[in-house]
């Protein structure tokens, strides 16, 4: 009799235990869009340990397509708890309603040293002061040469303007028969020669779209100045030290453009620093015991500094999670110190306390230095231009003029005027 | 008697409800509401708010562009008509050297329809994928072999020249299609009576005589139905030309299947580009009425 009633108190105490231990249990979805997803996986097993009423079912998606299809999953009520999003996509994000904004949240909860400690957070605001995401790794893009291809060149000193990296891509045409600076410049969506594009315009003074004393959003750049950086990146093609079959590559982690920087049949290229320590990752692996001969550096600049984007990543709590307090756990700990340590070691965190722990090796140093030139988006981001929309315009100016569909000035005068009908649209 | 047509047409009615209920929910309904969001200024980022309402504005801006001509051009000439002709032509070939005595002879007939499986059985993306490496400036195999063979001095931009773009996506896309057209040829050719070529030989008709007097006539509605089904399928394709070329270079190979993308998830602009949806839905109409006419009234008269 005693022991069945030991079994059935037994019984019931197990399932009170079960019953207590699902009404606790809480699901959230994280939508990761790199390829590294397993790194994240492992991230989440110790997530879920360190924080026990929380589970986290991880899903993969394209980056690509990530922004896309949050839209139009949040527009139906529905969308992963916490998303992976581009630095870029969190203000329009938030506008259309997508993100939930995050201010109380960061009042009452906090993150990492505070809200001041992190990159480019200007991106996530909108207009009234709510702002929608937080930085999670910085990434900017910097110059990448091979020494070797540049020694048997004959080029001692490393490019510094933008003409000089034109010299030195010839040379290395003429004296060594190798591609000089191999860049992307396809025309798709998600095109290369809009950053290339801007890079230089940017260490020139000149800026797509800008802002002016009345807080007024406008065109900052002349035609005249967009042909002629147009005619430079062409020249590269025209004169053949990048191969004509880069005008159908979108992206500097192309294969058609990173094996033969890895063959050594290239001798420079551009990318972002991610891009980088991925391909000397795998170059170390396939080339065991030998040197590395890549070395990074800033990319070039005119009469101002050489410029590049702080581009990154950014986590986004979807509008409509019913889990708002898990979700934002989760934020916390992606955004700590110990996850880029264990787990999220070829990234960068977007926090500057963060960052000045980081060690650069010294095939890194040049990224180290382009960070310190690194610009954020702005007013392309805040401003009323749609900034896929010049992105993809930007492309198929340079473009047409490059195939002499159109005359380059007509190519500039194109992008000059989409960009202008653009601003055009504030309120 | 009437009781019974009654029930009968109940009968048929409550059977066919549910294909009309499905064409209602994803069809009818999804064309009917791109029709209503072509004529609104709707934002990618504004589903939640839904866009205003602005007429015609949408299709006088898109007939007012010289750039939309081009995407029509290019989508109709060089992504349809070449690539389907192409097939069309090159399908009847195989199939005929399929269906020949010498394959029967050499018992290759299993293995040479396995082999004209494979391009079938690769995915479009895979199939793209593999070209562009294969047709790769620099590290292409065909470009290695061209040069090697001693026909050309230097490596050809197959994606980046303006001369070679369209033949090299055309390329992929009719490796990619040509088995099922081949094979539906096939299936014809069999079904003529062997009797009939017989007695054309025992007449001392030649070769381009039986096809041209025997072959190509029993063949005929094959033809214009894989012609027209041909049309319909490419028409439409987005996934050869962008993941090739991005549509570039320029605009170069811009077509209205990715120009709809562009204009909806690059630009955001969705209302735009939901009248260019339903102005190549009118242009597949078009060929759909062709193909009612020429073909289905036939079978249906043959069925009623």
């Amino acid at each position: 009799m005693a022991r069945r009633m030991f079994a059935v108190l037994l019984g019931l105490g197990l399932a009170a235990a079960m019953a207590t231990a699902a009404m606790a249990q809480v699901t959230i979805t994280f939508r990761y869009a790199f390829p590294d997803g397993d790194v994240i996986r492992d991230a989440m097993v110790d997530f879920e340990k360190k924080n026990p009423g929380i589970k986290v079912n991880l899903q993969r998606s394209s980056f690509a397509e990530a922004r896309d299809q949050l839209v139009r999953e949040a527009a139906v009520g529905g969308g992963p708890d916490v998303a992976h999003l581009a630095f870029v996509w969190v203000r329009d994000l938030g506008i259309a309603g997508a993100l939930m904004p995050l201010n109380d949240v960061v009042k009452s909860k906090g993150l990492g040293q505070g809200w001041g400690d992190f990159v480019a957070t200007d991106l996530t605001y909108d207009d009234k002061g709510n702002f929608y995401g937080v930085p999670f790794a910085t990434d900017t893009w910097g110059m990448v040469y091979n020494r070797q291809v540049m020694a048997a060149a004959g080029i001692a000193k490393t490019p510094e303007t933008w003409e000089e990296l034109r010299n030195a891509s010839r040379q290395i045409k003429q004296r060594t028969g190798k591609t000089g600076f191999g860049f992307p410049g396809g025309s798709g969506g998600n095109n290369s020669i809009w950053f290339l594009c801007n890079f230089n315009w940017w260490s020139d003074g000149g800026t797509l779209v800008d802002q002016d004393a009345s807080g007024k959003y406008v065109v900052g750049i002349t035609p005249e100045k967009i042909a002629e950086v147009f005619r430079y990146f062409d020249s590269f093609f025209k004169e053949g030290h990048n191969p004509k079959g880069n005008m159908a590559i979108q992206q500097p982690f192309e294969p058609q453009v990173l094996e033969p920087m890895a063959r050594g049949e290239q001798g420079i290229a551009i990318m972002p620093l991610f891009t980088y320590i991925t391909f000397v990752n795998d170059w170390t692996k396939r080339n065991p015991n030998q040197e590395l001969p890549f070395y990074s550096a800033p990319t070039p600049h005119g009469i101002g500094k050489p410029t590049t984007h702080l581009g990154g990543q950014s986590l986004g709590v979807n509008a409509n999670t019913k889990q708002p307090d898990a979700a934002w756990k989760l934020v916390q700990y992606l955004t700590s110190w110990e996850f880029f340590q264990a787990y999220y070691k070829n990234y960068f965190p977007a926090q500057k306390s963060l960052l000045a722990k980081m060690n650069f090796p010294p095939w890194l140093k040049g990224f180290q230095e382009q960070f310190t030139f690194a610009r954020s988006w702005g007013p392309y981001s805040k401003g009323p231009a749609v900034i896929g929309a010049m992105w993809n315009q930007t492309a198929r100016s340079f473009g047409s003029a490059a195939i002499g569909e159109k005359s380059f000035e007509a190519a500039a005068k194109e992008l000059h005027d989409f960009v202008a009908g653009e601003v055009k649209k504030q309120k | 008697m009437g009781h019974r047509m009654k029930g009968e047409r109940r009968f048929v009615v409550t059977m066919l409800a549910p294909i009309f209920l499905i064409l209602i929910c994803f069809y009818l309904y999804p064309t009917a509401f791109n029709f209503y969001n072509s004529l609104t200024d709707l934002s990618l980022l504004g589903l939640r708010r839904g866009g205003s309402f602005i007429g015609l504005g949408n299709y006088v801006k898109l007939l007012a562009s010289a750039d939309f001509y081009r995407v029509l051009w290019n989508t109709a000439i060089w992504l349809t008509a070449v690539s389907v002709a192409l097939r069309v032509v090159l399908g009847f070939g195989v199939a005929l050297l399929l269906n020949s005595e010498t394959v029967r002879q050499y018992r290759l007939v299993t293995l040479s329809r396995l082999i004209l499986l494979v391009p079938w059985a690769t995915p479009p993306v895979v199939a793209v994928i593999v070209f562009r490496w294969l047709l790769d400036q620099r590290l292409g195999v065909v470009n290695r072999m061209l040069m090697g063979l001693g026909i050309i001095d230097l490596p050809i931009a197959f994606f980046g020249d303006v001369h070679w773009v369209w033949p090299s996506v055309i390329t992929i896309i009719v490796w990619n299609t040509l088995p099922m057209v081949s094979l539906t040829f096939l299936a014809a050719l069999q079904s003529l009576p062997e009797e009939l070529i017989e007695a054309a030989k025992v007449d001392g008709a030649t070769g381009a005589q039986r096809i041209r007097h025997i072959i190509l006539p029993h063949l005929r509605p094959t033809i214009i139905v894989i012609t027209l089904l041909s049309t319909f399928w490419t028409f439409n394709n987005f996934l050869y030309v962008w993941l090739t070329t991005g549509g570039g270079p320029g605009s170069y190979t811009n077509v209205i299947a990715t120009d709809i993308y562009i204009k909806a998830f690059i630009e955001y602009h969705l209302g735009f580009s939901s009248a260019i949806g339903v102005f190549a839905a009118l242009l597949m109409a078009a060929f759909a009425l062709v193909y009612l006419r020429v073909v289905a009234r036939r079978e249906f008269q043959e069925i009623l």
